[in-house]
């Protein structure tokens, strides 16, 4: 029944995603340093060195931010975004601008190379103001490619102007016509002669508007259609996720509990059982691939379900399940175990740290305790085996215990 | 020890407790008042920051049991628009959240301490009485949020490097709470007083709440430390 998240090999490589956070521009370079395993400021300075071979690198820097889908951020557990969209929770940080000196640097260095353009000749004077004019219209519409980012109400004017929908993107693309037409114009009027501008700006202006009212009920329409479908997957999606969760596990759980109503202890058990499984799944924190956090949940509600206890588990910090930690994690199981079994405790505490050097993680109840010199050694069993399972990979068990108090195992073991 | 310079607020009894319950579930709030109603005195409930807001202003309670989350922005916004009006006013958060983050910001914004909603309702009168008294509650499950926030492996957006302003000392007594000792045991562990863990505890969770360089400066200036 316990499907939570279990120890898993950690996947090979970060899928190929635009960074969210931490971005300069639009975070394509630190998505592909993720995705290759590099440091992103040798991609950056890799793509600022391809941009001096004629462009190659802002080229590719465009496709990859038209090409690769933003990332998502971290998936959070359904009761946390659920939270998060009723407005339950202080929404979160604002994301990180790009600096100001970023901006005003790659500004100047645009305004030197316009400049060097034009004083060395290399276009003629005629073709490029209007090309300029032209590409300022093309951008304009092609950053309506870059997916919008959330809706917030924190968003500045320049936000709304280049991320907005509705009005705003309507602004964007005639904007956008606008420039691109009058671009284009100006190259006509300077071929055909500039006393012929006002003429071709007037056709070409009246082209571009029959153009917009001829396409807008259509534009309308399509932008209306996508929205309603993608509203309408995202709510099937959450419903299908919710169903199927309660379906397998609370319902479940229900009908066990109503065939078991006359023994308290089961039904005690079950709800415990349950009340971890269905809190994982709203709060918990997503589990990390191979993780000693997600391995050792799985142990403390394994005993629960076992035993009449309630295990509190504190993790700080993770690592990573090598043989190692596998062997810890076992020892740690036989410990909670024990303590379940002999302690007569209702409670027992486990805490867990990983530190960059070792791991230590403390095992404790309030039940009986005992006495630990006065315990034949015959009765030693299993706290040897917890000694020599600890022993054997280099690590160490120490078990303080004082009758009527309680005990406390400290397992250890360097990494 | 460090010097007391803020004066003990004097202790009311458990029976005298005016306590305000904000929650957005009517069952879960029922189910606090039924448990605790008989030996505090609940005199109102909440149930989005708004109504919250309002209920605390109007009645200023001792403590207000909080939920992290609420309709409206969360337990911390409501502790921001009423500390500027009522800053005697004591917040105990209590949740089923288990996400750092929420646990963290709400604490962060000036709740005194953090239970889960699986406490024992002695537990829960205790808790209350100490969060009256002054003091801070560290349940186990908020020391191992701090302690991993401290030692960066939460990323809450909003903590900054003033975290790892945390002392060694300080560490040791979050680390002994986090094993689920008390107060008391870890003053015997550690052979201090418990008003000395007390001190630890609350010095940990001031160091929680200044949140930016700007404030952390004046704090130390205030007290000539620096």
């Amino acid at each position: 029944m316990t499907n939570l998240p279990a120890a898993q090999d950690a996947p090979a490589r970060v899928p190929l995603r635009r960074a969210g956070s931490g971005k300069v521009i639009a975070g394509v370079a630190q998505g592909l340093a993720a995705h290759l395993g590099i440091n992103v400021t040798l991609v950056r300075v890799c793509f600022v060195i391809a941009a001096m071979f004629s462009g190659a690198g802002a080229l590719a820097y465009g496709a990859l931010w038209v090409l690769v889908p933003r990332s998502q951020g971290s998936d959070e557990p359904a009761g946390l975004a659920a939270a998060t969209r009723r407005g339950m929770r202080p929404a979160a940080a604002a994301p990180v601008k790009p600096d100001d000196g970023v901006v005003i640097a790659g500004g100047l260095v645009v305004v030197g190379l316009l400049w060097l353009f034009v004083s060395g000749g290399v276009v003629p004077t005629g073709l490029f103001w209007p090309a300029v004019i032209g590409g300022l219209g093309v951008i304009t519409i092609w950053l309506q490619v870059d997916e919008r980012v959330a809706p917030e109400e924190r968003r500045g004017a320049w936000q709304r102007l280049t991320r907005g929908g509705g009005a705003m993107s309507v602004l964007r693309l005639v904007g956008g016509l606008v420039l691109v037409g009058l671009g284009i114009s100006w190259i006509l009027a300077t071929q055909i002669g500039l006393s012929q501008l006002p003429g071709v700006l007037g056709a070409s202006g009246v082209l571009l508007a029959g153009l917009v009212v001829v396409a807008a009920p259509w534009l309308y329409q399509q932008r209306a259609r996508v929205r309603r479908a993608d509203a309408e997957r995202l709510r099937a999606e959450a419903r299908a996720d919710m169903a199927a969760h309660l379906h397998d596990s609370v319902l479940q759980t229900l009908a066990l509990i109503q065939r078991q109503a006359n023994d308290p202890a089961t039904v005690a058990q079950l709800a415990r059982r349950q009340e971890r499984e269905l809190r994982t799944w709203l709060y918990g924190e997503t589990a990390r691939a191979a993780s000693l956090r997600s391995a050792l949940r799985e142990m403390t509600s394994d005993v629960e379900g076992r035993f009449p206890v309630d295990v509190e588990l504190v993790c700080v910090g993770d690592a990573t399940v090598d043989d190692r930690v596998e062997a810890l994690i076992m020892a740690t199981g036989e410990a909670v175990t024990n303590a379940a079994k002999h302690s007569g405790a209702p409670r027992i505490d486990v805490y867990a740290e990983a530190e960059d050097d070792r791991i230590e993680i403390f095992v404790r109840d309030r039940g009986a305790g005992f006495d630990p010199d006065a315990v034949p050694s015959g009765r030693m069993g299993v706290r040897e085996s917890i000694k020599a399972r600890m022993d054997r990979y280099g690590g160490s068990a120490t078990i303080r215990s004082t009758p009527g108090e309680g005990t406390e195992v400290k397992l250890e073991i360097s990494r | 020890m460090t010097d007391d310079a803020t004066p003990a607020p004097t202790p009311v009894p458990l029976s005298e407790l005016r306590v305000v319950i904000v929650d957005d579930h009517a069952m879960f709030r029922a189910g606090v008042r039924h448990e605790i109603g008989g030996r505090c005195l609940v005199v109102g409930e909440g149930e989005d920051v708004d109504s919250a807001v309002a209920v605390i202003v109007e009645q200023k309670p001792d403590v207000v049991l909080l939920d992290v989350h609420l309709p409206g922005g969360g337990g911390a916004e409501v502790i921001k628009q009423v500390q500027p009006q009522c800053p005697d006013v004591k917040f105990l958060a209590l949740s089923v959240s288990d996400a750092a983050q929420d646990v963290i910001g709400v604490i962060r914004a000036g709740a005194r301490g953090y239970v889960t909603k699986s406490i024992s309702s002695d537990e829960l009168l205790e808790g209350m009485a100490r969060v009256a008294a002054g003091d801070a509650v560290f349940s186990p499950r908020l020391a191992g949020f701090v302690l991993d926030a401290f030692s960066g492996a939460v990323d809450v957006a909003s903590i900054d490097e003033e975290l790892d302003k945390i002392s060694a000392r300080e560490r040791e007594v979050l680390k002994l709470i986090a094993r689920g000792y008390s107060y008391r045991e870890v003053a015997k562990e550690l052979f201090i007083s418990i008003k000395t863990v007390e001190t630890h505890v609350s010095s940990v969770l001031r160091k929680l709440q200044l949140s930016n360089r700007h404030q952390l400066t004046k704090w130390a200036t205030d007290r000539h430390l620096i």
